[in-house]
């Protein structure tokens, strides 16, 4: 039951929202902003600091996949047990 | 047949690890500090948009032309340290002058800074005279302070060299944040100078 409540409300949160335009632009800083430079100004350093984030993160696991990969490529050591 | 206690020991310890774990910790803390000077220049943005003029008025201009040439020798710092690494690999004792060049041409760098600094207090521009100036030299300064932390760090490894003690691994951290250091510059001189 309360899974099935959890799915609507994730279903009609958008839904709201594009019928609420005037309440979802309530961003204080986006939308009072004293003018067009400031406003963009604000939007370019907010997606500028979301996005830097991800792609340190991702760069950085990607480097790392690709380390890994090298040395898995590297020829192994004989590092097979010989048993008796 | 199964493998024996001693077979697991010697298999455990040839497992190579993927980077050193100190070279690991530095660039999770470099991570740290690319978000703390990309929160700072995106407030510098900001405050310069909602300025009515930019730059304020009676303030002194900042030096680009001479920073430039720091620029240049920061960045030439960056490309003696990788030759010293790569000496490194071939012979220890021979990185000893690319490595001893990176750190004389990053001290040259944050002295010659310093000296435009007094330069600019002279001229009128202090940490309270404008935003410009709250911000140049908070940026700046930030940035000299990681210079400085990067010189002793270096300094240090190029010490332990001499002496021979120097490993791969500790080379490897000193270098990573000295390509930091480097790397960060271009881009505060092309939003705080130009």
């Amino acid at each position: 039951m309360r899974r099935r409540l959890g799915r609507w409300a994730i279903l009609l949160a958008p839904a709201l929202l594009l019928s609420a335009p005037r309440a979802a632009e309530a961003c204080s800083v986006c939308s009072a902003a004293s003018s067009d430079s400031v406003r963009d100004a604000f939007l370019v350093t907010t997606v500028f600091l979301s996005v830097l984030p991800l792609l340190l993160v991702g760069g950085f696991a990607w480097w790392l996949r690709r380390r890994t990969r090298e040395l898995q490529a590297a020829p192994e050591r004989a590092s097979q047990p010989t048993y008796s | 047949m199964r493998a024996t206690g001693s077979d697991r020991l010697r298999l455990a310890s040839e497992r190579q690890q993927i980077i050193p774990d100190a070279v690991l910790g530095m660039l999770v803390f470099i991570l740290t500090e690319v978000m703390f000077f990309a929160g700072m220049i995106s407030a510098f943005a900001i405050i310069k948009a909602s300025a009515p003029l930019w730059p304020p008025l009676g303030q002194p201009r900042l030096p680009a032309g001479a920073t430039a040439f720091n620029t240049a020798v920061l960045l030439a710092s960056g490309v003696f340290l990788y030759r010293g690494r790569v000496t490194f690999g071939r012979d220890r004792r021979a990185a000893l002058r690319p490595l001893g060049i990176a750190l004389a041409l990053g001290a040259f760098f944050v002295v010659f800074q310093g000296a435009e600094w007094v330069a600019l207090v002279r001229e009128g521009l202090t940490l309270t005279s404008s935003s410009l100036g709250s911000f140049f030299y908070l940026i700046v300064g930030m940035h000299a302070l990681h210079a400085v932390a990067a010189i002793g760090i270096l300094g240090r490894m190029w010490l332990r060299l001499r002496r021979g003690w120097l490993t791969r691994a500790q080379l490897a951290t000193a270098e990573v944040f000295w390509y930091f250091v480097v790397g960060v510059w271009p881009i505060l001189y092309l939003v705080v100078y130009l």
